[in-house]
C-alpha cells in the first residue's frame, strides 16, 4: 500500500467508515423490523395478554392445562368452501370460553349462543361480521380502512347475514334460546321483516328485480348486499355521510332522486321505513353453500303462493297506486286501473295479455317468463284483483222484464246499447238483438246476465252500474220486439258424440264461424266461453234447429239441404253439434280474439279520415298517444302488444262507449254528445287502427 | 508381503490431522484457485482468476473510485437487481399467478408470512429505486460523453438493459391483482394498443390493426385476466431476469474491453477504434500464465495506459467501494421498506375503473402525451425517444474527453439554456390545453387525423428537436447538440411525469393538488 498517495488513503479510510455505518444501519433496520413485526404487533400484544388472562383465571386444573398449553401464536379458521381464512380467533380468543363472558373486547366470549350453532371453525366470523378476516392488526382486520372493501357490519345489519341462509321467519328467534343480546338483535330481526314487507307495500318491484323477480327500470337488487363502497357515488350524499353501502342506501331511500340523479324513484318513506328498507337491501345477496343453507330456494318477497292483491301491491302498485288510482311513479302517465268504464270493456284476456307482453313505448314493462317472471297463474291472480274493483252489478237471477217500464228503458237502450245494436235492434257492431226469434228463445235471465257481465271477446261490454229496476226496464223495452210468445228450449236428453259433431260442424258451420269457433263477419264467435256459459244446451240447439230470422243464421234443414246432405236424423245431429259446440267452454285464458272488421283498403282509407278528425287531436296521427300533465295524457295505442291484446270488440265498445272517467269521449250513436259516429263509421275506424298491426 | 509399502501410523494421523488443520486453506484453494490473497499480487490473482470478480480488472484508475466519477449508480442498478432477485425469490414461495388466489396471497404475505410484508416493501421499493437510478445512470454516462468510441455498443446494450428493466417493472406491477394493478396495466394495454387511433382515422382497422395486436399479445386476451396474469408472471420471474442477467453480463464485460471508466486521459494513449493497443506487461509479471493470451488479444486493458501510480488495486479499494453502495441500496430499501408498506388497494374488479386510472409513474409521462393522442404518445414520440438515444453515439463522433461532465463549459452553459427551455416549453404546453383547449375545443369539426399530428406532445417533441437543431449550427458541435437534445427530453420526461403523477386527477382533468379532487 506503499504506492497510495494521502488523498487515496483517506477516501479510503472514509470507504471503511462508510462500510461501517452502512452495515451497522442495516443491522438496525432489520432488528427494528423484526421487534415491529414480532414484538409490537398488535396480535402479538393481544394475545400476549390473553394468555395472562387464562393464567390469571385458572382455578381448576382443566384452566390450568389450557393456560400453559396457550401458545402466543397466529390462529386461523380456515375454511375453502366458504371462501374464508378468518384470523379473528388470535386476539379474540375467548370467543367460546363462557369463562370470559365479562371479560372486555377482544377477549370476551361471543353474546348469545350463536358461537355454539355456529362454531367459527366451520363458520369463521366475516361470514357474518365481513371485515377483513385475513389481517392480524385491529384496524386492518376490523375492515376499516382504506382499501378494504367490506368493513365489519353494524349490529344493526347482522341480522341480514343471516338471512343469506335461513328464512325470514326463523331469524325471530325462539324464546328460549334467546338472551339478552339476541332480544337486541330480535328487534334487528323485526327491521328486517318490516323492510321485506316495505318492499312490497312500496312496489319495488316494478322496476327492481330480486333474483330474476321484479321489473328492470332501475338497477337489480339480488346482490345489493353483497356491494362494495364503489359500486355507489358518494358525491351526492354529502361529505359527513357515513362512507358504507349501508349509509348510502339509507340516505339514497330518503332522498332518491338527489341522492342518485336522474332516479324517478319516489320519496315516499320515512327515516324509520328507510332504515327497515336498509336493512332489508343487506340481507339480498349471494346465498351460502348449499350444505350451510336452511333456506328452501326461492327467497323473493312475493313467492308464487301470495295472492293477487299482494301480488299487485308489490309488482303494479308503484306506477298504478295501491288501489289501482294512480301510482307514485311517473303517475301522469299511468291509466288509471280502477276505472270501471274500462274493466267494463276489456276482458281478463287483455289485461293478462299486457302483463305478460308489456306495451313497449310505454313504461308498462314485460312480465312474462324471461323478463318480469311472474308466473302466468299469478298474472291470472291480479287480473282478478283488478276485477275486483268493479261493483258487482243487479242479480241477474231475479231479474224481470214484466216489474219493468219500457219507457225508461228506452231512454237507457238510447244511451247504452244503440250505438252498437242500431236504432231498431237491428245490429250493427253487436249482434241483432230485435230479432224477434232470439228473443221468444231467449229468457230475461239470459239477457240479463249478458247485459251485467258482458261479452268478453266481443264489443259486448259489461253493465255492472246499471240498478235491478233499470235492468228491468231495459229488458221490458227489448221485449217489446218481441212479436210471438216465448217458447223457450225444451231441454233435450240425449247427450250428443263430439267426434260426429265435430265432423258435421266443420262441414255444416265452420264456413261461416270459422274452424276453431273464432267466428267470421257472417257468424258470430262460438268458442266464446260467457257466451257458452251463459247458453243453455237447449238453447243452442233450438237456435241450430229454427235459425236466427234477420240474421244470416238458417235452419239447420236447409243448410244441409243446401250443402246436399241427408237430413235424416236431426235430433242426433244437433245433439252431436251441441256436444262440439260445448268443449270449447274451458276455462281457457289466453284466446287469440276474432277479427270483427275487414281490412280492406276502402275501410282503412275510410277510417283513416275519421282518425284524423276525431281521434288524432289526442291520440295523434300516428297513435303515438300523448304524454304529461293536465289531463292531456292519451294511451299510445300504436304498440304492438296493446294491438294485439286488445281485440276488436275492445276497441269498437271503447269507441262506441267512450271512457268514463276519462277525457275519451263516446262517439255511439246516442251516446255521450257531440259527435254521432255510424257503427260502419266505428267498423272503419277500427280496420284503420288495426292495419298499424304488424301481421 | 515384501512389496507391501508400510504405513507409520503414528505418522498417518498427524497427516489426517494437518489436512483437517488446513482444510479451510484446501478448501478455498481448490475453489478460488490460490491461496489466502495476503499480498498485493495475491489479490490481482484473485481477482484475475474469479469467474465474478475478473469482470474487474485487477488494478483500476484511481479516479474510478471517486464518487463524482460515476456516483456508483451502475453498481447501484446491479445492488437493486440483486436485491429484488433475493426478495423476489422468496415472494414466489408463496405468491401464486392466479387471478383467483393471487390477492389472498398478497394478504397473507403482508399479515402472517414470516417477514413477507418487510421482503415485499423492499422488493416494491427496490423495483422503484432500481428504475431511478438506470435512468440516473443513463444520463450520468450521457453527460460524461462515456457513450463515445469504443463504447458505443455499450450504450445500446445500457438501453436494452432500460428496457428491459422497465419490462420487469411494469410486469411486476400486474402481479398483486388489486385495483391498482389492474388498472395500471389496462392503461399500459391501451398505450400498447394505441396505433388503433391512426389506423381508425384512416379507417382500416378491420383490416390492419397493429395496435390490437400488441395488446394482445401483451394481455392474451381481450382484456386483463388470467391470461395477462399467466404471461407477466412468467415474464417477470423467468425469461425478463434471465434476459437481463445475460444482457447485464455483456454489458459488464465490454466495460472493461472497452477501457474501463471513461476518463479524460484515456484518449491520449487509446487509439482509434480497432487499432491494437500497446502491448504493456499486466501487473502479473512475465511469469505469469496468461501473459501471452493478453498480448494477443488486439483489446485494450483498463491497466495498460497508465503508469502505476494512477492506479490502486481493485482488491480491496474498488471492492470496498462496491460493497458500500451496495449496503447504502439495502439500507434504502429497508428503511423505506419499515416506514412504508408497498401499496395494495382493492382485489381487481373489471366493473370499477379506477378513476384516474394511471399507469405505473415511468409511464406517467407517456400517458400524459396518450391523453394528447394515443398514436404520438403511444408510438411515435417514444419510437423517437429511443431511436435518438441509441443514434446518439453514432451521430455525435467528436473525439472529446470523456469523464468530464458535460464536456466543460460550454457544455454546462447549453446543458443549462437548454433545460430552462425544454421546462418552459413542457410547462407551456401543458398549460395551453388545460387552459384554452384544444383543437378539437376550437374548431368542433376538425378530422380526428389533424390532432393526431398536431398535439401539444408532438408539438413538445418538435420544439425540442428544433432547438438542437439551432445549437448544432450555432455551436458547430455534435456533441453540445447533443447535449441539448439529451437535456430536453430529460427535461421534458421529468415535467411530462410530474403532470401526470401529480397534476391529473379523475378523467384526466387538471388539478393543483389531490385535495382538489372531487369526492367519489
Amino acid at each position: 500500500m506503499a504506492e497510495l498517495d494521502p488523498r487515496t488513503r483517506r477516501s479510503d479510510r472514509r470507504m471503511k467508515v462508510a462500510l461501517l455505518v452502512t452495515s451497522l444501519a442495516t443491522i438496525a433496520t432489520l432488528v427494528v423490523a423484526a421487534l415491529q413485526e414480532n414484538r409490537f404487533a398488535d396480535w402479538y400484544r393481544l394475545r400476549s395478554r390473553y394468555a395472562l388472562l387464562l393464567n390469571e383465571m385458572a382455578t381448576d386444573d382443566a384452566g390450568k392445562q389450557a393456560a400453559a398449553g396457550f401458545r402466543v401464536e397466529i390462529q386461523q379458521n380456515y375454511l375453502p368452501r366458504l371462501d374464508v381464512a378468518d384470523r379473528c380467533i388470535t386476539c379474540h380468543a375467548g370467543l367460546e370460553d363462557p369463562r370470559m363472558a365479562d371479560q372486555p373486547r377482544p377477549f370476551a366470549a361471543h353474546p348469545g349462543r350463536h358461537v355454539e350453532f355456529h362454531p367459527p371453525e366451520k363458520f369463521g366470523c366475516t361470514v357474518c361480521h365481513q371485515g377483513q378476516g385475513r389481517a392480524t392488526e385491529t384496524d386492518d382486520a376490523h375492515g376499516r380502512v382504506a382499501h378494504w372493501e367490506r368493513p365489519m357490519l353494524a349490529t344493526e345489519h347482522l341480522r341480514a347475514r343471516c338471512s343469506r341462509c335461513h328464512l325470514e321467519p326463523d331469524l325471530h328467534g325462539d324464546a328460549g334460546l334467546m338472551t339478552r343480546a339476541d332480544r337486541g338483535s330480535n328487534e334487528n330481526a323485526l327491521l328486517l321483516s318490516r323492510g321485506r314487507q316495505l318492499f312490497n307495500e312500496q312496489g319495488c318491484m316494478g322496476c327492481h328485480a330480486i333474483d330474476g323477480r321484479g321489473g328492470r327500470r332501475g338497477p337489480d337488487l339480488s346482490d345489493v348486499g353483497d356491494s362494495v363502497i364503489h359500486d355507489f357515488d358518494f358525491s351526492t350524499i354529502g361529505s359527513n355521510a357515513p362512507r358504507n353501502v349501508e349509509g348510502w342506501l339509507s340516505r339514497h331511500f330518503l332522498d332518491p332522486a338527489s341522492v342518485s340523479p336522474g332516479s324517478v324513484m319516489p320519496a315516499t318513506v320515512s327515516e324509520a321505513e328507510a332504515r327497515a328498507l336498509t336493512a332489508y337491501m343487506m340481507s339480498l345477496g349471494r346465498s351460502g353453500p348449499a350444505e350451510y343453507s336452511w333456506a328452501p330456494a326461492g327467497r323473493g318477497p312475493a313467492t308464487s303462493r301470495a295472492d293477487g292483491a299482494t301480488l299487485y301491491q308489490g309488482f303494479c302498485s308503484a306506477c298504478h297506486g295501491d288501489n289501482g288510482l294512480g301510482g307514485r311513479v311517473d303517475a301522469i302517465n299511468t291509466p288509471t286501473l280502477n276505472l270501471p268504464s274500462a274493466l267494463a270493456v276489456a276482458g281478463d284476456d287483455f289485461y293478462r295479455f299486457i302483463i305478460e307482453k308489456g306495451r313497449s313505448g310505454t313504461g308498462m314493462p314485460r312480465w312474462g317468463a324471461g323478463h318480469g317472471n311472474l308466473a302466468r297463474d299469478e298474472i291470472d291472480r291480479i287480473v282478478a284483483h283488478l276485477r275486483s274493483w268493479e261493483p258487482t252489478g243487479p242479480d241477474p237471477g231475479v231479474a224481470d222484464s214484466s216489474a219493468g217500464n219500457a219507457g225508461n228503458g228506452e231512454m237507457i237502450y238510447e244511451a247504452r246499447c244503440m250505438g252498437c245494436h242500431g236504432w231498431d235492434g237491428e245490429g250493427g257492431i253487436g249482434n241483432a238483438i230485435g230479432s224477434s226469434g232470439l228473443l221468444a228463445l231467449v229468457d230475461d235471465t239470459f239477457l240479463a246476465r249478458t247485459i251485467v257481465s258482458g261479452r268478453p271477446g266481443t264489443a259486448m261490454p259489461s253493465h255492472r252500474d246499471l240498478e235491478a229496476a233499470q235492468l228491468n226496464d231495459l229488458l221490458a223495452f227489448l221485449r217489446d220486439w218481441q212479436q210471438s210468445p216465448s217458447r223457450l228450449p225444451l231441454p233435450r236428453a240425449a247427450p250428443g258424440d263430439q267426434t260426429r259433431g265435430r265432423v258435421l260442424y266443420e262441414k255444416l258451420c265452420a264456413d261461416c264461424h270459422g274452424s276453431q269457433g273464432q267466428g267470421s263477419p257472417r257468424g258470430s264467435q262460438l268458442n266464446n266461453v260467457s257466451l257458452l256459459r251463459n247458453a243453455s244446451d237447449a238453447l243452442l240447439a233450438a237456435t241450430i234447429e229454427t235459425g236466427r230470422a234477420g240474421t244470416a243464421m238458417q235452419p239447420l234443414a236447409e243448410i244441409m239441404s243446401a250443402v246436399g246432405s241427408n237430413n235424416d236424423t236431426p235430433d242426433r245431429d244437433i245433439a252431436d253439434l251441441v256436444a262440439w259446440i260445448r268443449q270449447w267452454e274451458q276455462p281457457e285464458s289466453w284466446r287469440i280474439h276474432r277479427p270483427m272488421v275487414d281490412d280492406s283498403a276502402k275501410a282503412v282509407t275510410a277510417g283513416k279520415a275519421s282518425w284524423l278528425r276525431y281521434c288524432a287531436p289526442c291520440h295523434g296521427e300516428k297513435g303515438k298517444g300523448k304524454r304529461g300533465g293536465d289531463a292531456e295524457y292519451a294511451p299510445a295505442i300504436n304498440n304492438p302488444e296493446f294491438l294485439q291484446a286488445a281485440d276488436d270488440g275492445f276497441l269498437l265498445a271503447t269507441i262506441a262507449r267512450g271512457r268514463a272517467g276519462t277525457p275519451m269521449p263516446a262517439f255511439g250513436e246516442g251516446a255521450g254528445a257531440g259527435v254521432w259516429l255510424k257503427p260502419g263509421e266505428i267498423l272503419d275506424l277500427v280496420s284503420f287502427i288495426r292495419s298499424w298491426q304488424q301481421p | 508381503m515384501a512389496g507391501m509399502k508400510r504405513f507409520d501410523q503414528k505418522r498417518g494421523l498427524a497427516a489426517f490431522l494437518a489436512n483437517l488443520r488446513r482444510l479451510p486453506d484446501t478448501l478455498s484453494y481448490s475453489i478460488f484457485r490460490h491461496g489466502r490473497p495476503r499480498s498485493e499480487r495475491g489479490r490481482s490473482q484473485a481477482v484475475f482468476s474469479s469467474l465474478f470478480l475478473h469482470l474487474h480488472p485487477t488494478r483500476v484508475h484511481v479516479r474510478t473510485l471517486g464518487l463524482t466519477a460515476t456516483f456508483g449508480l451502475g453498481i447501484a442498478a446491479l445492488s437493486f437487481f440483486i436485491i429484488l432477485l433475493v426478495t423476489g425469490i422468496l415472494l414466489m414461495v408463496y405468491y401464486t399467478p392466479s387471478t383467483e388466489l393471487a390477492y389472498n396471497s398478497m394478504k397473507d404475505i403482508h399479515y402472517v408470512v414470516p417477514s413477507g410484508r418487510l421482503i415485499r416493501n423492499v422488493h416494491r421499493w427496490g423495483a422503484h429505486l432500481m428504475v431511478i437510478v438506470v435512468m440516473l445512470h443513463m444520463c450520468r454516462v450521457f453527460y460524461t460523453a462515456s457513450y463515445k468510441a469504443p463504447r458505443e455498443f455499450n450504450w445500446l446494450l445500457g438501453m436494452a438493459l432500460f428496457v428491459v428493466t422497465l419490462a420487469l417493472s411494469f410486469t411486476g406491477y400486474l402481479l398483486p391483482w388489486d385495483q391498482l394493478a389492474y388498472w395500471a396495466i389496462t392503461i399500459g394495454a391501451n398505450i400498447a394498443s394505441s396505433p388503433r387511433e391512426l389506423t381508425d382515422a384512416l379507417g382500416i382497422t378491420q383490416w390492419f390493426d397493429p395496435g390490437g395486436l400488441q395488446k394482445e399479445l401483451l394481455l392474451g386476451a381481450g382484456e386483463v385476466g388470467q391470461d395477462a396474469l399467466t404471461r407477466f408472471y412468467l415474464l417477470h420471474v423467468m425469461l425478463l431476469p434471465i434476459v437481463l442477467v445475460m444482457l447485464a453480463s455483456v454489458h459488464f464485460w465490454r466495460i472493461r474491453k472497452d477501457g474501463g471508466l471513461g476518463r479524460p486521459q484515456a484518449e491520449q494513449t487509446s487509439g482509434a477504434v480497432g487499432q491494437a493497443p500497446d502491448l504493456v506487461p499486466p501487473p502479473g509479471g512475465e511469469n505469469d500464465k496468461t501473459w501471452s493470451l493478453m498480448a494477443v488479444v488486439r483489446d485494450r486493458s483498463a491497466a495498460t495506459d497508465n503508469e502505476p501510480g494512477d492506479t490502486v488495486a481493485t482488491w480491496p479499494y474498488l471492492l470496498r467501494g462496491e460493497l458500500v453502495v451496495f449496503m447504502l441500496c439495502t439500507l434504502a430499501c429497508l428503511v423505506l421498506g419499515v416506514l412504508y408498506d408497498a401499496p395494495l388497494k382493492e382485489i381487481a374488479n373489471p366493473n370499477v375503473p379506477e378513476n384516474p386510472a394511471k399507469a405505473p409513474w415511468y409511464f406517467l409521462g407517456l400517458q400524459e402525451m396518450v391523453s394528447y393522442s394515443a398514436f404520438m404518445g403511444g408510438l411515435v414520440i417514444p419510437a423517437v425517444a429511443m431511436v435518438g438515444l441509441a443514434l446518439i453515439p453514432y451521430l455525435d463522433r467528436e473525439a472529446e474527453p470523456a469523464g468530464v461532465y458535460m464536456s466543460g463549459r460550454a457544455g454546462r452553459k447549453i446543458a443549462l439554456q437548454s433545460l430552462a427551455f425544454a421546462v418552459l416549453l413542457a410547462v407551456a404546453w401543458v398549460a395551453i390545453p388545460v387552459n384554452f383547449g384544444w383543437l378539437r375545443n376550437w374548431f368542433p369539426g376538425i378530422p380526428q387525423i389533424v390532432i393526431i399530428f398536431v398535439n401539444p406532445g408532438s408539438l413538445l417533441t418538435l420544439g425540442y428537436a428544433a432547438w438542437s437543431l439551432v445549437i448544432l449550427r450555432n455551436t458547430g458541435s455534435t456533441r453540445l447538440g447533443a447535449i441539448a437534445l439529451f437535456t430536453c427530453f430529460v427535461a421534458g420526461f421529468v415535467v411530462m411525469t410530474y403532470v401526470g403523477m401529480e397534476l391529473r386527477g379523475p378523467n384526466w382533468d387538471f388539478y393543483w393538488s389531490r385535495s382538489h379532487w372531487p369526492v367519489h
